[in-house]
């Protein structure tokens, strides 16, 4: 290897690091000042006051309550439901084609028009409650009322099924298929080869669609925002929410402060991720 | 290596706390001198004027001579769009004074988008790196929030300091109209517009009992009194007012604020038995017909019992006392206030470096010189000026009925001048407030949700919006 091949991936990987930095890392560092100020214009260092009032501010609690409860159920939902989806899609002989691209279509949606079909779809004088009203079950506003975030964690699994489903197809295709061979001339029956075999082999594709579904799950934001506008119902009130409205009012001291505790969940649960990745992958070779 | 890289961490964050702090002291330590020193002395300048006004006598304050400061430098301004007269003066200006260039950044022009929220985010992102123009005209902004925030600098001492702006060639009452509790001016108009009442000339003369001599009548005073004229009358197409549901429901609220917010505390009491039965109570009207949602405006005679007018308009029309208007007078709030528009006022940025420069320039722009310009479309807060609008404005609408127009240009001027002078306050909620309150009384009176639902919906956004 000439030392002109050996720098080449380095020169590429500083151009991505320095756009990284410049764009991201710098201004992020940068902002630490706003939350040390009671208040960006007059600028007067206030220590941690700005942490302090946050945990006291019941819209950040809520905001934070609601995105964790909506990850803690769409997340594992999402995963197994794309695996499930996966296996499936796998297993058919004929048109397993046309089903992935049905899983895969709503990822070409724009948001505004989904959103539009999903309001339509829960609202008060919407599809379901149509629906309903044919058994004589009294019809609600399904997004304001307490099921608001069962109605996002729907929204979120129809979007991303289709996208996670890829990656497990992609993971399974993976697997080498003389190990199931192998098992098959040892004699192991499916459930042994699924334990031993899919699931250890398909641990790195699981990390990974584990820290896609956990990104995109921010994401989901811009739905609830679409479909229930800047103030939505207590139930559907999540981080990004309190955040742009911290934004728009120039209160940039807690829009940072809560930046910084959500930069610091974030850290920990990936570096976690990935320290159980290293862990469980370890003795994997193929 | 972890180690390291910790370290490097915790460098790079206290460098950024330190690289932030170093920017954010500087304007406001040196903020209004760097460009004039010789004003040092005079305590002119605004942020040593914040400092200590509050400890201060007035009668100290008048004691110390305005020392206007070097006319030289450079001074922006923002603003959604820039009004004719505004560029005028600033081209007036830099003739003046040659050495001073002002730059109008108007975001209309300069971006191609003219929505508020557009203009908002862009100046937020300027104020908050300290790039914000050091004028800032107040139409569509904020102003609570800004003033809050810290975003305003506080104009009282230069309005005392300024030996020109008194009685005798101002309305103080309009200049010192933003006044806060504690004292603070942060906001100054250079127009003064507010809303105007008045009764049907006709309907009210089979009316009695009216108690003449009235100087302002709060909104839902005069729909009461419109009503009663709706009903006596035999006449058919009667409709009380030329609005419909959702702007007549606006009018009560704001004419109620108080009672449904209140901004001070922040507490909204929107959920409350009072404003359900006010939503409930217009949309009786509007299925009792008495709003005029079904006019043939070309086909059919009609008649409104009340009209809701612009001061300069409302002040010649209610000179035709025969077929038009009759009492006309300012709207006031249910406490008697009557309230200027905070759409034609200016602040200085607070960040600043050019405060008395800025300063200068509105000078400027209440001076007789420009507020006599022709462009201005409104009541002016200069004396003189507001007899040039009136000159002007009466030949305007003298002209439009043919030369045979109604009162004389001294009454019309006098209309005006009793007017203004009953100014004493400026509506400065929050635009977005009263947009979210009219976007879901639309949803009510569209029959999407109930009275106690966009009650509930309501105080659920609104407290959102000033508790977060």
């Amino acid at each position: 290897m000439t030392k002109r091949d050996k720098m080449l991936p380095c020169i590429m990987l500083l151009i991505s690091l320095a756009g990284f930095c410049f764009f991201y890392l710098i201004p992020f560092l940068l902002s630490f000042f706003y939350s040390v100020v009671d208040n960006p214009v007059r600028g007067k260092f206030c220590g941690i006051q700005n942490y302090k009032a946050l945990f006291q501010n019941i819209y950040f609690l809520r905001g934070l309550k609601n995105t964790a409860w909506f990850m803690a159920v769409s997340i594992p939902l999402n995963m197994v439901l794309s695996l499930c989806a996966a296996f499936a899609v796998r297993k058919m002989k004929i048109y397993s084609n046309y089903f992935s691209l049905i899983f895969l279509i709503p990822l070409a949606i724009p948001s505004a028009a989904s959103a539009f079909f999903w309001e339509k779809f829960f609202g008060l004088h919407g599809t379901l409650n149509r629906f309903l009203s044919i058994f004589h079950v009294e019809g609600i506003d399904w997004l304001e009322s307490s099921y608001g975030m069962m109605v996002m964690v729907i929204i979120f699994l129809w979007k991303n099924i289709g996208y996670n489903m890829a990656l497990f197809i992609s993971g399974l295709n993976s697997i080498p298929e003389e190990y199931y061979e192998c098992a098959d001339v040892e004699g192991a029956g499916r459930f042994w080869k699924c334990r031993k075999i899919t699931c250890v082999y398909l641990r790195p594709t699981t990390f990974l669609v584990l820290i896609m579904t956990f990104v995109n799950s921010f994401m989901v934001f811009k739905e609830i925002y679409i479909i229930t506008g800047e103030y939505p119902p207590d139930s559907l009130y999540v981080l990004q929410h309190y955040m742009n409205h911290m934004f728009l009012s120039l209160n940039y001291s807690k829009l940072v402060s809560a930046t910084y505790i959500l930069t610091i969940v974030v850290v920990l649960f990936v570096v976690c991720i990935f320290r159980a990745e290293r862990k469980f992958s370890e003795n994997l070779h193929y | 290596m972890r180690k390291g890289i910790s370290l490097l961490w915790v460098l790079l964050i206290a460098l950024s706390v330190l690289c932030g702090c170093g920017n954010g002291t500087v304007p406001e330590d040196n903020g209004g001198q760097s460009d004039a020193p010789m004003q040092q002395g005079s305590g002119a300048s605004g942020t040593e004027e914040r400092s200590g006004a509050q400890e201060k006598t007035p009668d100290v304050q008048e004691a110390v001579p305005y020392v206007p400061p070097e006319m030289k430098g450079e001074i922006t301004i923002s603003c959604l769009f820039a009004e004719e007269f505004l560029n005028t003066a600033a081209e007036q200006f830099m003739k003046r004074y040659p050495d001073v260039k002002v730059i109008v950044n108007s975001y209309k022009e300069s971006s191609g988008e003219s929505t508020v929220e557009d203009y908002l985010t862009y100046l937020n992102t300027k104020i908050m790196t300290g790039k914000a123009e050091d004028i800032l005209f107040t139409g569509f902004l904020p102003i609570t929030k800004y003033s809050e925030m810290g975003v305003f600098e506080d104009l009282s001492g230069y309005i005392q300091k300024t030996p020109e702006l008194n009685d005798e060639n101002y309305f103080m009452n309009v200049l010192q109209a933003a006044k806060e509790d504690s004292g603070e001016i942060y906001i100054i108009p250079y127009m003064a517009r507010f809303d105007t009442l008045a009764f049907s000339a006709e309907l009210m003369q089979n009316h009695g009992g009216y108690e003449s001599g009235m100087q302002g009548i709060h909104f839902g005073t005069a729909m009461d009194l419109a009503k009663q004229l709706v009903d006596e009358t035999d006449k058919s197409n009667v409709f009380l007012i030329q609005m419909n549901e959702v702007s007549y429901a606006h009018y009560l609220i704001k004419d109620s604020i108080g009672k449904f917010i209140e901004e001070s505390t922040k507490e909204v009491n929107l959920d409350s038995p009072e404003y359900i039965a006010l939503l409930k109570s217009v949309k009786d009207l509007s299925e009792n017909g008495y709003f005029n949602s079904e006019i043939d405006f070309y086909n059919m005679e009609y008649y409104f019992a009340a009209e809701c007018d612009y001061d300069i308009q409302a002040a010649y029309y209610s000179m035709d006392t025969k077929s038009g208007t009759k009492h006309c007078m300012p709207l006031t709030d249910a406490e008697g206030r009557t309230l200027m528009k905070s759409s034609s006022c200016v602040a200085i940025n607070s960040a600043s470096a050019s405060k008395d420069l800025a300063w200068e320039f509105i000078r400027y722009l209440l001076s007789d010189e420009v507020q006599t310009f022709p462009s201005f479309h409104g009541p002016t807060v200069s004396r003189k000026g507001l007899e040039a609008v009136a000159e002007r404005y009466y030949a305007f609408y003298r002209e439009g009925n043919d030369g045979a127009g109604f009162g004389s240009e001294a009454e019309y001027k006098a209309i005006l001048e009793s007017w203004m002078e009953q100014i004493n306050g400026c509506d400065t909620l929050d635009g977005a407030v009263m947009e979210l309150v009219d976007e879901e009384n639309r949803k009510y009176f569209s029959g999407q949700q109930t009275a106690e639902d966009t009650a509930k919906r309501l105080k659920r956004q609104l407290e959102q919006y000033f508790k977060e």
